[in-house]
C-alpha cells in the first residue's frame, strides 16, 4: 500500500516536472531560434529583436498562468507562435545576411572564436583515441549510433562550457544538467520501487557507503564552481581545506563504523575521483574539435541562408 | 460573382503592393485604435497580439516573426512610434523591458477584399478619436 501511494505521488511529481520541462524547452527553443536568425543582422536590430522576444515570452507565460493554463499548454502555444512566424523571421533577416565570402568568414570568426589547441587538449585527444580503440577491441557489437553519441556528447558539453557568457548557453546547459539529474533520480526511484530494494538491509548500507564516497567529490565540485567558491569560501584556500578535512574525516569514520572495512569506502572514493578526472579531461579535449566543426558548420549554413535570401529577394522583386 | 484567384482582391495570398498594408498590419492598427478608445495609448507586442486574437476570435496568438516584422514595418512607415520603457520600471516589476508602440493617427490606406473593407473602414470611423 505504501509503495502504491509512493508510486502515485511520484507519478504526479514526474508529470508536473515534465510539464515544467516542456515549458522550459519551448521557451529555450524560441530564444535559441531568435538568437540564430538574428546572428547576422546589425547589432542594434539584433539586440532589439531579442529583447522584444524575451519580453513577449515573459508576458505570455505570466498572462496564461494567471488564466490558469498548465505549463504544457503554455509550451504548446509558445512553440506554435514560433513555428507560425518562422518564415517571417527568415524574411526579416534575409536583407542582412552576409553576401560575400569575406563577410561570411568574418562573421563566422566572431561567433566561433579562434581555436587554440593546448598540450592538455592534445594529450586528452590521444587518451580519447586509446579509449575508442579499447572499446572497439573489447566489444565489436556496439551499434553505430552509440559510437556517434559517445564521441559527440562531450563536444557539445565543451561548447556549452566554453560559451557560458551567453545566456542561452547557460540556460541550455542548465536544461541538460536538469534532464540528466531528473533521469537518474527517476530511474533510481523506479528501481527501488520495482525491485523492492527498500526491503533489503544491504541496500541501505550500500546507499550510505555511496553517499559517504561522494561527499568529498561534492566538496570538490563546489570548489570548482565559481558561485560557491566566491560566496561560501570567500575565494580563500583555508576554508576549502578545513571543509575537506571535516567532510573527508566524517566520511571515513562513518564508513568504517558502518561497513567495518575501510577498503570498500576507499575503493568507491578512488573510482569516483578517477571518473571525475576522466570526464573533465574528455570535456576539455573536445574544445578544439568542436570549434573547428562549428566554424565549418557556420560557413555551410551561412551559404545555405544566402541562397535562401537570394531566392527571397528575387521573389520580392518580381512583385 | 467574381471568384478568379488571378484577381488579387480575391486571392488570400496576394503580394504586397507599394504603399498599402497587408492584413496583419491592418489588424494591428485597428487593434491599436481600439485600445486607444479604451484609454490605452501605448501597447507592447504581446498586448497587441492578445487584442487581435480576442477581437478576431482566433485560438492562437500571432506568430512572433509575423507580429514583430509587421510592427517594424509600421514603425518604418510612420504609422507607429516605438520606444523602450524605462529600465527602472521593468526592474521594479522584475520583468524584461518592453518596447512600447503608439499609433500616430496617420491616414491608413486599406487593402483587403471587398467583403472586409467596409467593416474595417466602419471600425476605424467608430474608434477614431
Amino acid at each position: 500500500m505504501i509503495s502504491s501511494l509512493l508510486a502515485a505521488m511520484l507519478a504526479g511529481l514526474v508529470e508536473s516536472l515534465f510539464c515544467l520541462l516542456a515549458l522550459y524547452v519551448a521557451r529555450s527553443l524560441t530564444l535559441v531560434w531568435a538568437w540564430t536568425y538574428t546572428v547576422a543582422v546589425p547589432e542594434h536590430l539584433r539586440a532589439a529583436r531579442r529583447a522584444e522576444i524575451r519580453s513577449d515570452l515573459h508576458e505570455q507565460i505570466n498572462q496564461m498562468r494567471q488564466e490558469g493554463d498548465r505549463s504544457n499548454i503554455i509550451a504548446f502555444h509558445i512553440l506554435g507562435r514560433m513555428i507560425w512566424g518562422l518564415w517571417d523571421d527568415v524574411r526579416w533577416s534575409a536583407p542582412y545576411l552576409p553576401s560575400t565570402l569575406a563577410e561570411r568568414l568574418s562573421r563566422g570568426s566572431e561567433i566561433v572564436g579562434k581555436a587554440r589547441p593546448s598540450p592538455l587538449m592534445v594529450a586528452s585527444l590521444a587518451m580519447l583515441g586509446i579509449m575508442n580503440l579499447s572499446f572497439y577491441m573489447t566489444d565489436r557489437t556496439v551499434p553505430w549510433f552509440e559510437w556517434v553519441y559517445l564521441n559527440t556528447m562531450m563536444p557539445v558539453v565543451v561548447l556549452l562550457l566554453k560559451n557560458q557568457q551567453r545566456q542561452w548557453v547557460r540556460r541550455l546547459f542548465q536544461l541538460w544538467v536538469f534532464l540528466a539529474i531528473a533521469l537518474v533520480v527517476t530511474l533510481m526511484l523506479w528501481a527501488v520501487l520495482e525491485f523492492r530494494l527498500y526491503q533489503m538491509p544491504q541496500f541501505y548500507e550500500f546507499l550510505l557507503q555511496a553517499m559517504l564516497a561522494a561527499s568529498p567529490m561534492i566538496v570538490a565540485i563546489g570548489v570548482a564552481t565559481k558561485t560557491v567558491r566566491t560566496h561560501v569560501f570567500r575565494d580563500k584556500w583555508w576554508p576549502v581545506v578545513v571543509t575537506w578535512v571535516i567532510v573527508g574525516g566524517a566520511s571515513v569514520a562513518t564508513g568504517v563504523t558502518v561497513g567495518g572495512n575501510f577498503a570498500i569506502l576507499l575503493g568507491m572514493t578512488v573510482e569516483t575521483a578517477l571518473l571525475l578526472v576522466l570526464t573533465l579531461g574528455l570535456v576539455v579535449t573536445f574544445g578544439f574539435g568542436v570549434k573547428v566543426i562549428c566554424y565549418a558548420g557556420i560557413r555551410v549554413s551561412a551559404g545555405c541562408m544566402r541562397l535562401a535570401a537570394t531566392g527571397i529577394r528575387r521573389l520580392e522583386r518580381s512583385t | 460573382m467574381l471568384t478568379k484567384p488571378q484577381i488579387s482582391a480575391h486571392n488570400a495570398y496576394m503580394r504586397r503592393k507599394s504603399g498599402q498594408l497587408i492584413p496583419i498590419e491592418q489588424s494591428i492598427l485597428v487593434a491599436a485604435v481600439r485600445l486607444r478608445g479604451q484609454g490605452i495609448e501605448e501597447f507592447h507586442g504581446f498586448g497587441i497580439a492578445k487584442e487581435i486574437r480576442d477581437r478576431e476570435g482566433a485560438r492562437l496568438l500571432t506568430g512572433h516573426g509575423t507580429l514583430y516584422r509587421a510592427l517594424g514595418r509600421l514603425e518604418e512607415q510612420g504609422f507607429l512610434i516605438g520606444r523602450w520603457e524605462d529600465p527602472l520600471v521593468a526592474a521594479e516589476e522584475n520583468r524584461p523591458r518592453r518596447k512600447l508602440y503608439k499609433f500616430t493617427g496617420a491616414e491608413v490606406p486599406l487593402l483587403g477584399d471587398s467583403s472586409t473593407r467596409p467593416a474595417r473602414l466602419q471600425l476605424l470611423r467608430e474608434t477614431a478619436p
